[in-house]
């Protein structure tokens, strides 16, 4: 195998292993540890909810009123066919109320052990631009050698996903 | 930044002879697989002998493992069955080639799609 072969199959080897790990970051844009993130947030938010909630019918029990403090209120968000109407309750407050935030957090992590790590949003951030400066250089270079290629008479195809601005860019623009 | 017109022509032109050389070889590949057929049709045999129109019939692959001895008592003369089997051998290759080539014509198609695609955003680039 000629060296400019051998050259382009390298360069093509590298694309390939960065198209590769450029799809596993689109992929997942959220890592495990901002999910988490996010379910702290929202355990907080309904515990505050939750313990207020309780609150007001203990306070309402001591005024000699019914003390419903297993009834949930708010709004029912109805879907589906007619003849039934499926709908969703958010237990979210009364729940960490009754059995605590930091039992259903262990929970929760337990269960976040099969989402994968993933990348945290800056760092995947900085690393997608990483990539895409990487794949600009790997694939002029690799344009600039099939042209070579062509000069001599000894044509390369180029991939069927070869960027357009690349392979076609204006002489001395590339 | 700049389009290159010049060299999206020469890749359509490419493009074209790509294909054009693609569509001879599956001609070629026809041709041989119709030659390789008629001169299995050819080999003459006793048409009352069973054994041997049997062994006629076999597909090429098949006939090309019949031990020697055997196509010879059946009246068959080996030399034409191995200008068979090499016509088949010969037919499968240029089949091969045309099957590569559908190959790099399909990837070629497809990049030239995007190419065109991306030059008629070049309100410049009038081709």
């Amino acid at each position: 195998m000629s060296k400019t072969i051998e050259k382009i199959a390298t360069i093509r080897s590298k694309i390939d292993v960065l198209h590769t790990e450029r799809a596993a970051l689109l992929a997942q844009p959220v890592s495990r540890a901002d999910v988490l993130r996010r379910v702290d947030d929202a355990l907080t938010h309904w515990h505050t909810q939750g313990m207020a909630a309780l609150s007001i019918e203990l306070e309402r029990a001591a005024a000699g009123g019914r003390a419903d403090i297993f009834t949930l209120r708010g709004n029912a968000i109805t879907t589906g066919q007619p003849g039934a109407a499926p709908f969703a309750l958010d237990l979210g407050p009364l729940l960490v109320a009754l059995i605590g935030v930091a039992p259903l957090r262990k929970l929760v992590a337990q269960a976040a052990e099969r989402v994968p790590a993933g990348v945290e949003s800056k760092a995947r951030s900085s690393r997608l631009a990483m990539i895409a400066a990487e794949l600009d250089d790997l694939e002029r270079e690799e344009e600039q050698q099939i042209v070579l290629r062509e000069i001599d008479g000894m044509p390369v195809d180029r991939r069927a996903d070869a960027r357009p601005e690349i392979v076609l860019a204006a002489q001395g623009a590339a | 930044m700049g389009l290159d017109t010049d060299k999206l022509l020469d890749l359509r032109a490419r493009h074209s002879d790509l294909r054009d050389h693609y569509l001879t070889v599956v001609e070629k590949a026809r041709e041989a697989r119709r030659d390789a057929a008629r001169m299995h049709a050819e080999i003459a045999v006793d048409p009352e002998d069973d054994d041997a129109r049997d062994l006629l019939a076999l597909p090429v692959a098949e006939l090309a493992n019949q031990p020697a001895g055997i196509l010879e008592k059946a009246g068959i003369d080996i030399r034409l069955v191995r200008r068979v089997i090499a016509a088949h051998a010969q037919a499968d290759r240029i089949r091969q080639s045309a099957e590569d080539l559908a190959k790099r014509v399909r990837a070629s198609q497809a990049l030239i799609d995007r190419l065109n695609q991306y030059a008629g955003k070049f309100p410049e680039a009038v081709l």
